[in-house]
């Protein structure tokens, strides 16, 4: 397995003494977009905590190609769900936060942001302040920002889900656009199977704790991608039936589990 | 960005919220000025014009030689806070003991009757500034060092981690976020301190002084001189609203982003 780029091995890790993972492996490759979809409280978040090293695994171990994952800032960005924009920085001394915390000063900072302002469709909002964007633009900055680690990898953690339907359709267009030009491995936690269907290469579902292993499903759909094929396609809405069938079930068992 | 259109400023608009308070104000002068006439004790209830009057013969004196001394007592023992209380601040924010060891005694430290404690800075420092300095540090101290240290805390837990996956340190953690987000905290706590200041100037000028707005106000009393004891507590009132005005104006210049429009 020479081209994954993210890997967990055999990972086992308990919450205030639940537990949610038992050895866990999984395994994500270059330049993929992955889905991660599961009822709420089941361990997604969780999943990303690990990864970030926010979380320290009981045993086992998460690898980033050849360097293991050990404390947080290990070199895989991440778009959290609210925009966590820094409000008494303009749009521009946000997106540089990640370069400066890296040692660049900030008059170098800014000249390697810059030129990314106007294919993010960020240009003209330099000197804004965040308050200022709407929601949709304020999660653009965000992935701006999480693209300006330069890592290889993205987390993100349901970014659209506080949008309304018409800049979520936007936003998912515009995220499989960046995802094409920037090559990079996209891992993306999302309650929206429409979302994770039209984006991904392949989904994961995660079920009750504890978990061993996450049920996989490949989205059969060739690339590029439109909206059109995720309306029109029959194989789709079989896959998303079955999808949905996967949820529900494991949705009854979180809810059992948690009475 | 849109340029935002010129505008003038205008004194109505500026003065359109004040109109109130000012209408109140004035209506209370004039039911003292009535009272007090009607009293006509001017020692125990001197009238407001006779203070202006008053105001105006002693200006030589309280312009040239207690306002400056008062000034400099406040701004002293305000800088002395502000070094003290921040720097507290920052390192209980920075270290859990120093947390542990020094909030419950500023939190206790606000029983103690300061007032009570005066005399004795005269007996310490004697009658230099440094006692009436004292009385205003610790009256004016507490607030700084509280709404900074909360400030320093409010934090988000999430804002944090999201640096820390960016490989942000203790120091980036303090200087990015701990800082700025408690400016807000710290200027409203300063806001309170200047006010409180002027009154610890004036406590420690009652108690021992040779000079000072508050050593006049108490020495007119002595003379039954009503009008008298009211002008320098003018000039005090009128110095603690001026460094609130200036303190507003640093804030808001400051956190010029929260209007950002």
């Amino acid at each position: 397995m020479s081209s994954s780029v993210l890997q967990v091995q055999q990972v086992s890790f308990r919450y205030g003494g639940k537990e949610i993972f038992r050895d866990l492996s999984l395994a994500i490759q270059e330049r993929e977009f992955v889905s991660i979809v599961g009822p709420s409280g089941s361990g997604k978040t969780t999943l990303f905590r690990l990864l970030l090293g926010l979380e320290k695994p009981e045993t086992g171990g998460l690898f980033l190609g050849e360097k293991q994952v050990i404390g947080a800032g290990g070199g895989i960005a991440y778009v959290p769900q609210k925009d966590l924009l820094i409000p008494w920085r303009s749009i521009l001394d946000n997106v540089i936060l990640p370069l400066e915390i890296s040692g660049l000063t900030k008059r170098e900072a800014y000249a390697n942001a810059r030129p990314h302002f106007a294919s993010f469709g960020l240009a003209g909002t330099e000197s804004a302040y965040p308050h200022m964007l709407s929601g949709g633009m304020k999660q653009r900055v965000s992935f701006l920002r999480a693209y300006l680690t330069g890592s290889d990898v993205l987390l993100l953690d349901e970014p659209f889900s506080a949008l309304d339907a018409i800049s979520r359709v936007e936003m998912q267009d515009w995220l499989l656009e960046q995802w094409v030009s920037l090559k990079k491995t996209i891992i993306l936690i999302t309650h929206d199977l429409d979302e994770a269907l039209l984006l991904s290469d392949r989904i994961l579902v995660t079920s009750s704790p504890p978990m061993e292993q996450l049920a996989e499903i490949l989205v059969p759909l060739s690339r590029p991608r439109t909206m059109d094929m995720k309306l029109g396609d029959k194989s789709l809405l079989s896959l998303k039936s079955e999808l949905l069938q996967k949820f529900r079930h494991e949705g009854a068992k979180c809810d059992a589990e948690e009475t | 960005m849109q340029k935002k259109p010129n505008r003038q400023f205008s004194f109505k608009r500026w003065a359109a919220p004040y109109y109130l308070s000012v209408g109140v104000f004035l209506l209370f002068l004039v039911a003292w000025e009535g009272s007090a006439w009607a009293i006509g004790k001017s020692f125990i209830l001197p009238a407001p014009t006779q203070i202006a009057v008053r105001l105006w013969e002693l200006r030589q004196t309280l312009l040239a030689v207690h306002l400056p001394s008062t000034v400099l007592i406040i701004l002293v023992g305000l800088l002395l806070s502000i070094i003290g209380g921040v720097g507290l601040a920052a390192w209980m924010s920075w270290n859990k003991t120093a947390e542990r060891a020094f909030y419950p005694l500023l939190i206790a430290s606000q029983t103690i009757p300061i007032i009570a404690l005066a005399p004795i800075f005269v007996l310490w420092f004697g009658y230099s500034i440094w006692s009436k300095v004292a009385v205003t540090v610790l009256i004016s101290f507490f607030p700084i060092t509280v709404n900074t240290f909360d400030g320093f805390n409010s934090v988000s837990k999430e804002l944090r981690e999201l640096l820390k996956t960016m490989g942000a340190s203790r120091k980036d953690l303090f200087f990015k976020l701990a800082i700025p987000s408690s400016l807000p905290s710290f200027f409203s706590g300063l806001r309170v301190a200047v006010t409180l200041s002027v009154i610890g100037a004036a406590i420690g000028e009652w108690l021992g002084a040779q000079k000072g707005l508050g050593y006049f106000s108490r020495r007119m009393m002595t003379q039954f001189d009503g009008a008298g004891v009211f002008a320098p507590i003018v000039l005090l009132s009128l110095t603690g609203i001026l460094l609130f005005v200036f303190v507003m104006i640093m804030e808001k210049s400051i956190l010029k982003w929260r209007n950002a429009k």
